[in-house]
């Protein structure tokens, strides 16, 4: 047996084994998945029954919950705060990674540290003090508030992500700006964003779904229900509407469609980011 | 000349003022988000402060004492060990397992890779919907095994203590499969064919060319797994939505306590010390866990 045919060519047995071990994870995985989704389509009383198809299908349960305002108001939420921290996180994380990654002074080092180091801080132990302040602030229920919190959280990722590309790009180019009398800040925006496209791409696909899924950070912060995000206003539907089956999993499917179809559109992306922010980690 | 030096200079020191500057915005916001609320945690944790109260009394270290002997606290520490640790090795064994099923080569592993990815997408509020209604008594999987003449396997999976930790375990693993499997495929294509094609000449094969081959070359994804493994110390979300730490506190995290301890209870100074403890052990074991496996990586 040549070296080339052992890297190369599998034998046929062992192809077969391998197609085996990938489709039963393949149904392990996906099987429940594809049970909510289906689950939308049926009455409530037949999702009790627990069959895996639906003998008579529905949309009847999306018509439910599309007349419901606090649905429409959530998804509204939930877009906005998206929008709002992640335009916000990019823009931090730019300002904060530039000079890290093209200073020599030690101080940048330090502020680098202490982004970094922040990662091991478990997010219920800040989550206390933090919400006993935002109360005295009245920032409670501020869906603001609540994006700026999510912009703040994404500083240690963004910058790990874009200082370590930074450090790839020729600074040559900034050089000759500088040289020219192009500012700092005008330099920012008009020569080294251009050039980061594909990590601040990175960083927005990553934390896309991190920001919409969220459920601990909407749960304290936002209490009032016209302030509710999608994803909280599932937890509390499950709550108030225990016995509506069919409209919970309408809701979870509306739920599921935007982070699905970010992820069709951009898988590729969302592979790469997660290679560039593990590499990103070893540096 | 020299004043053309001294603007240069000049500029140079606008420049680095500047620079402070742009980093000083995003810090200041971070440091008041991040950093200051464990300040204020170091303060109230030596009070008896209940959260809402203008008045509370300095108690010590009596909150850190009873971090140590308050049975509640010490159970969900036990819990949340036994969490990360079937987590951690569950999740590096079948993520690497996977990875080495899809390397080299086979079709359709790009599919197989995207599909495995999917639960990632998705909120645990969303998730436990679905695997509720999978687990409950009258669920999914006890009419599948009902039909199967399994019955006797049949339980609420979720509210028997014997089942609810193994459950959330095999939950977590089920979720994060795919993110593991990425870094371990990038490591895994990140070897160089020479170097398996020398270790194939040389004779190593199966498990020999696994042991002394492949698995020190990927050491770096490894520790990168594992210290992703460690985070689940934190977790939270799964517990709170699935099983709300039962039955009877079986799946009580450190996570889950601190938050009852701080919302529920209203010990607010007591939540914030073993805060501030949890993170001190969250942050060594993470630091001895990278100093460990980085010690295993080798360079080629």
């Amino acid at each position: 047996m040549s070296a080339h045919s052992f890297g190369a060519r599998p034998s046929a047995a062992s192809l077969v084994l391998r197609y085996a071990v990938a489709s039963i994870a393949l149904l392990v995985i996906g099987v429940p998945i594809l049970y909510g989704l289906l689950c939308a389509f049926k009455p409530s009383r037949e999702i009790l029954l627990a069959r895996f198809l639906p003998t008579r299908p529905t949309l009847g349960n999306f018509s439910r919950i599309f007349v419901d305002p606090r649905v429409l108001r959530a998804i509204l939420n939930s877009f906005l705060v998206c929008f709002v921290a992640l335009a916000l996180g990019c823009l931090l994380c730019l300002l904060a990674s530039i000079p890290i990654a093209r200073r020599k002074e030690r101080i940048f080092g330090i502020f680098y540290f202490l982004f970094l180091s922040s990662l091991i801080i478990p997010t219920i132990s800040g989550f206390v003090t933090l919400y006993m302040m935002m109360v005295r602030l009245r920032l409670v229920n501020s869906l603001l508030a609540v994006s700026v919190l999510f912009a703040a959280n994404m500083l240690p990722i963004g910058v790990l992500i874009f200082s370590s590309f930074l450090k790839t790009v020729p600074f040559e180019l900034e050089e000759a700006a500088k040289i020219e009398g192009c500012g700092f800040f005008r330099r920012i925006f008009l020569v080294v964003a251009p050039l980061i496209t594909a990590p601040i791409m990175s960083l927005a696909v990553l934390q896309f779904p991190a920001v919409w899924n969220n459920f601990l950070t909407p749960l304290l912060f936002l209490r009032k229900p016209e302030a509710r995000t999608l994803t909280l206003l599932i937890y509390n539907y499950t709550r108030d509407h225990e016995s509506d089956f069919g409209a919970i999993f309408a809701l979870l499917f509306v739920g599921m469609l935007i982070p699905f179809g970010l992820f069709l559109g951009a898988r590729r992306l969302i592979e790469q980011s997660i290679g560039i922010t593990a590499g990103g980690i070893k540096g | 000349m020299s004043g053309r030096a001294r603007s240069w200079k000049s500029l140079e020191k606008r420049e680095f003022t500047l620079a402070l500057v742009s980093v000083l915005i995003p810090f200041t916001l971070f440091f008041i988000v991040v950093y200051f609320p464990q300040l204020t945690n170091l303060f109230f944790s030596f009070t008896n402060w209940d959260g809402y109260s203008r008045e509370f009394r300095m108690v010590g270290l009596a909150n850190f004492r009873k971090f140590f002997t308050y049975q509640p606290i010490l159970s969900a520490m036990g819990n949340t060990f036994l969490f990360t640790g079937c987590v951690t090795v569950l999740g590096a064994v079948t993520q690497l397992g996977m990875a080495l099923v899809l390397s080299r080569g086979l079709r359709g592993s790009s599919f197989f890779k995207a599909a495995f990815y999917l639960p990632l997408l998705f909120s645990w509020v969303v998730l436990a919907v679905i695997w509720n209604s999978i687990l409950r008594n009258n669920g999914l999987l006890n009419s599948f095994l009902r039909t199967a003449g399994l019955a006797m396997l049949a339980r609420d999976w979720l509210a028997t203590p014997g089942t609810a930790m193994g459950s959330l375990i095999f939950l977590n693993t089920w979720c994060g499969f795919g993110y593991g499997l990425i870094i371990f495929l990038a490591g895994l294509n990140s070897i160089p064919p020479e170097v398996r094609e020398a270790a194939a000449i040389d004779g190593a094969r199966g498990l020999t060319e696994f042991r002394h081959v492949t698995l020190p070359l990927i050491m770096y994804s490894l520790t990168i797994d594992l210290f992703l493994g460690i985070g689940t110390l934190n977790i939270f979300d799964l517990v709170f939505v699935m099983t709300g730490g039962g039955p009877a506190g079986a799946t009580r995290t450190v996570a889950l306590a601190i938050y009852e301890e701080a919302f529920r209870y209203e010990r607010v100074g007591f939540a914030c010390a073993s805060s501030l403890v949890f993170m001190a052990i969250v942050g060594v074991l993470s630091f001895l866990q990278v100093r460990t496996t980085r010690s295993q990586e080798v360079q080629y």
